[in-house]
């Protein structure tokens, strides 16, 4: 079964969903969840929860204890802020993305009901002056066409408040098919993971003490997350995030990369927003080197993730931060090993089948 | 008392951030009587409740902030002079030579002390200065001032209110107060038995110091779903590329990541249905308001946010149209009276 | 309190990594008090119940972190020299050329690189345990493993002490004291002494703490600066000047009617204290107050020249006057 959640990539990297209009994807999710667990909610926030129960003779039917896996389902993009009068679309990020990836690319303009194709345009090199050449055009210079011939025509079809995305096709390249290319790798790598586990939890069931709670969540990208809404319906005991974190394993990045693609998945222990369990860490570390998994550490402290409020809902819940790697992220080209995709997958499967966290 | 009246005596009441509860029996005299009761918190948040006199309605929460920036008392100096620390954004430019009032055990009026241009050099005078070396003058002596407002005080922008030309008013702390007074007028032309929840109004402490006071209420009372009125930035001339609202334009319907997309949409349909006029403003991060902690507080709360479009925010000549309040207080009846918002969003 | 306080800096425990300190407190407070339980991310909560019948009791919460500043390794090199990332606000040139423990006891130095100048951050030092090459090095460290700057106290003139980590052992310690003096006298209310985590990355620990407690009152105890000193922060706040009743940080207004009630206590108990405007810095008081429906807060804070340095430097008489002042309120 070489590649088998390949497809599933492709069809939820490939659907539209900037944060807050994540519609598609949890449609997608939906539907591949469907007969493949115990329940499915969406809460107040549109995070979208599916549990696998527990069994055997260590699960407490009356007040089970609960596992949170979450993944959030939404990518950067863009919001149409204004529409000029020759027909073109003003714009400002949702998210955090380095406007050097910006111009040229291929963009959807819409929301969860239409979309239309556009283009990030930059004038040609032959009309920039030297000045201008050597310099990053900053968002609020650049804008998207969607070949209107003016304002009212534009306004058919694009309104204030719109969202965008990148318009990137899902690619599968390397020496035997290794790399996988798309758009929103992060962290659509996250929500195949937690598919694929849910679906074998599910089919394969094994003696679990404890219910399993699959949260796809919203608005990660925008920093004021839908997850701590979740955590606090689920009421977990312990969580862990899936996510698809940056590598800069490239040459001459400087002296240490973050993480390298193909040493699996990349525990974190410190970022931003958080300082994971080392307990957590640890058992996890166990857990791959008894299973033959490969893992390892992050060695930056940048960036934030789902963790962060998860950890500090309610009465606090332990958490651990599972990352694939992945190169460009935040741009229209991810690019992740599917080798550490399956890693990262069969690590928190084998964790969960085999529980020793104490 | 007409709206605009009503925005000048709520932006005349005292309220800097973390000193709102002084001025509760004030608020309850000026607007408890459109109310059936009235909470306070642990963090000075004055909620007032209008219910619709069924039981088991759903929870609608209207939430602007009663707060305001200012600044606190930080230092007394000899010659009846008294330094101050900022609350919330205070914008240093406007300050030199700004009046202000002192709110302790007596009211004390002050000038921010100026240096007399005669006297600055031309780099002194492109430069601002910063917040913790300027003084304000009292005319007490270093003893009385220790007596009257000693460390902590709370200090504000006198009050001072102009009508301008085309029903524009100029004032103080119309953020958030002016909202305030939309949300009360909007409220109160609604018959209890038109309203499809129980109306829970909270002028929320706080906001301006971290969105605070509606972050624990919002979790205290567990809405069914809520609408955030604030201000927002209006046009100006030295602003043109960043597509505000213009003054006179109507309400600002928020749309944004965190606000519920539903939500919105149906705020928008209904301010179309009702002829309020609107213009869509775009959020792509977050909003900067109380929206941004009621959506994800608890089990999640759906969120609108209507804002105000206002000219020179946080100082003491902000600039708003009447005719925009009365679009944004009628946006507070349509939604109080929304079945379409409650069936998707009620219990 | 000296002994207290040598006792309390002596364990190595950075932000998210408590467990040493979190053991040794609990030794020493258990005895005084009716429960002790340790939550999901590490905060020690100890409980001492009140006189009042139960129903009527108020529930205190009093709140000192824990942690302290440090630092993670993230890379090994070659020739065995360690790099480290930091953990909390780290001043590198307070930090460099300074003895570090790591959390199994291994010694090592931070020190920057020859050339780095003043310029100093994390891509600048290294840490050196002696090891000959990587080889040796990966024997005793790993990535993830942490280290902070030695600790220890320098008794000075008077009651005055210098050392680390007093950010902020010197607010357990006066937790501790409260807690001896309400063994001997119990009062009313119902009395919660956290001790907590993860302060230092951002008031993280006492969020989740305070949300299971639900407390009516929170009082965070905490070092703050003064502006007794040359080239400091304009700030009133000065070392031996009594207990500082904070009315602002960046991270919070305190409660004012409560803060008031503290001022009016102070002044009737004859308790040294002054008022507290901290410029930049926030505590975990900040926390409390927003969790859950809403807390009332105060803070009161030891004032202490130096912070995050190796030479914290404080009046224990202030240390004293925040025991003091606390007392009486709970036993008013």
């Amino acid at each position: 079964m070489k590649y088998a959640g390949i497809n599933l990539l492709r069809e939820l990297s490939l659907a539209f969903g900037p944060s807050g209009c994540e519609d598609a994807v949890r449609n997608i999710i939906t539907e591949q969840i469907k007969g493949e667990c115990d329940n499915i909610t969406v809460d107040k926030a549109g995070n979208l929860i599916a549990v696998v129960r527990g069994r055997g003779s260590d699960y407490n039917k009356q007040n089970p204890r609960r596992v949170m896996l979450s993944a959030h389902m939404d990518e950067v993009g863009f919001m149409v802020t204004a529409i000029t009068e020759e027909g073109y679309l003003k714009f400002a990020t949702v998210g955090g993305i380095d406007p050097r990836v910006l111009c040229g690319r291929h963009v959807l303009v819409g929301d969860d009901t239409r979309r239309y194709h556009g283009v990030i345009a930059s004038k040609a090199i032959h009309l920039q002056s030297c000045e201008e050449r050597g310099k990053t055009m900053p968002v609020d210079k650049l804008y998207i066409d969607i070949g209107a011939r003016d304002a009212d025509e534009a306004k058919k079809y694009v309104s204030v408040g719109d969202y965008v995305v990148f318009d990137s096709d899902f690619v599968v390249y390397g020496k035997d098919g290794s790399r996988v290319k798309s758009k929103a790798l992060d962290d659509r790598a996250g929500c195949a993971i937690l598919i694929e586990v849910m679906r074998d939890l599910y089919r394969n069931p094994c003696d679990m003490p404890f219910d399993v709670y699959f949260a796809f969540t919203t608005c990660e990208e925008v920093g004021i997350s839908g997850a701590g809404v979740a955590a606090f319906g689920i009421k977990p005991d312990t969580a862990m995030i899936l996510e698809a974190t940056a590598v800069n394993d490239l040459p001459g990045v400087g002296r240490f990369s973050v993480s390298k693609q193909g040493d699996g998945g990349t525990l974190t222990m410190a970022d931003v927003g958080t300082l994971y369990d080392m307990g957590f860490v640890n058992y996890a570390m166990q857990t791959a080197e008894a299973k033959g998994l490969k893992c390892q550490i992050k060695r930056t402290i940048t960036g934030s993730t789902d963790a962060g409020p998860i950890q500090r809902s309610l009465t606090g819940v332990r958490v651990l931060g599972l990352s694939v790697p992945t190169r460009y992220i935040h741009s229209a080209s991810c690019v992740a090993l599917y080798s550490d995709y399956e890693q990262t997958r069969d690590l928190i499967s084998a964790m969960l089948r085999d529980w020793k966290l104490d | 008392m007409t709206l605009k009246e009503l925005i000048i005596s709520l932006s005349g009441v005292m309220s800097i951030s973390g000193s709102e509860r002084k001025s509760g029996e004030e608020l309850k005299a000026l607007i408890g009587g459109v109310f059936d009761e009235y909470r306070s918190d642990a963090l000075g948040n004055h909620l007032f409740i209008k219910r619709c006199g069924r039981p088991n309605a759903p929870k609608i929460l209207i939430d602007t902030h009663f707060d305001e920036i200012g600044m606190m008392v930080s230092g007394i100096k000899e010659g009846g002079f008294v330094s101050v620390a900022g609350i919330g954004g205070v914008d240093t430019r406007i300050l030199p030579a700004s009046e202000v009032t002192i709110y302790g055990k007596e009211t004390v009026y002050g000038v921010f002390a100026a240096k007399a241009p005669h006297l600055s050099s031309p780099a002194e005078r492109d430069r601002t200065i910063p917040l913790e070396d300027m003084l304000i003058d009292t005319g007490y002596s270093k003893e009385e001032l220790e007596e009257l407002c000693p460390l902590g005080t709370p200090v504000g922008f006198k009050p001072v209110y102009a009508e301008l030309l085309n029903d524009r008013l100029a004032g103080k702390a119309f953020d958030d107060k002016a909202c305030g007074a939309c949300a009360v007028f909007g409220i109160d032309a609604v018959q209890k038995r038109d309203m499809v929840g129980d109306v829970y109004f909270l002028f929320s402490a706080q906001e301006e110091t971290g969105l605070k006071g509606a972050r624990v209420a919002s979790f205290g009372m567990r809405p069914d779903y809520a609408l955030v009125l604030d201000v927002t930035h209006a046009a100006v001339p030295e602003a043109k590329d960043r597509n505000l609202p213009e003054l006179g334009s109507g309400v600002a319907v928020a749309v944004s990541p965190i606000i519920n997309r539903r939500m919105s949409r149906m705020v928008i349909d209904m301010c179309r249905s009702a002829n309020i006029p609107f213009t869509v403003e775009p959020c792509p991060g977050g909003t900067g308001t109380n929206a941004n902690v009621t959506g994800i507080s608890a089990e999640g709360i759906p969120t609108a946010l209507c804002s105000l479009p206002l000219k020179s925010m946080h100082t003491s000549a902000e600039v708003l149209s009447v005719e925009d309040a009365r679009a944004l207080s009628r946006v507070v009846s349509q939604f109080i009276k929304s079945k379409e918002i409650s069936e998707v969003f009620g219990k | 309190m000296l002994n207290l306080i040598k006792t309390l800096t002596a364990p190595r425990a950075i932000s998210g990594r408590e467990k040493a300190i979190s053991d040794k407190i609990l030794t020493v407070v258990a005895p005084l008090a009716d429960k002790c339980q340790s939550d999901a991310m590490g905060n020690l909560i100890a409980v001492k119940y009140g006189t009042a019948p139960e129903g009527e009791r108020k529930k205190i919460m009093l709140c000192a972190h824990m942690d302290e500043i440090g630092f993670l390794v993230n890379h090994i090199e070659d020739n065995g020299l360690i790099r480290v990332l930091p953990i909390g606000g780290i001043n590198w040139i307070a930090a460099t050329f300074t003895n570090v423990t790591f959390g199994s006891g291994l010694k090592g130095i931070l020190v920057p690189e020859g050339n780095a100048g003043h310029e100093l951050n994390q891509d600048r030092c290294y840490v050196d345990i002696g090891a000959k090459d990587k080889k040796e090095a990966e024997k005793k460290v790993k990535i993830g493993d942490f280290c902070a700057l030695d600790g220890g106290i320098t008794r000075l003139l008077g009651r005055r002490i210098a050392g680390r980590p007093l950010d902020d052992r010197i607010g357990c310690a006066v937790l501790i004291k409260i807690a001896e003096k309400l063994k001997e006298t119990p009062v009313a209310d119902d009395v919660y002494f956290v001790f907590s985590v993860q302060e230092e990355v951002g008031l993280r620990g006492a969020t989740t703490a305070a949300f299971g407690i639900k407390p009516d009152v929170g009082i965070a105890y905490d070092v703050t600066g003064t502006g007794d000193c040359p080239g400091a922060a304009r700030m009133v706040c000065s070392l031996g000047g009594g207990a500082a009743i904070k009315l602002k940080d960046s991270s919070l207004l305190c409660d004012y009617e409560l803060t008031q009630e503290f001022i009016a206590l102070a002044k009737e108990k004859d308790v040294k204290h002054q008022l507290e405007i901290l410029p930049a810095g926030g505590t975990d008081t900040a926390a409390i107050q927003v969790s859950g429906a809403g807390v009332k807060v105060a803070a009161l804070s030891i004032p202490t020249r130096y912070i995050h340095s190796g030479v914290e430097m404080l009046d224990l008489a202030d240390a004293d006057a925040c025991v003091d002042l606390t007392v009486a309120w709970l036993s008013r």
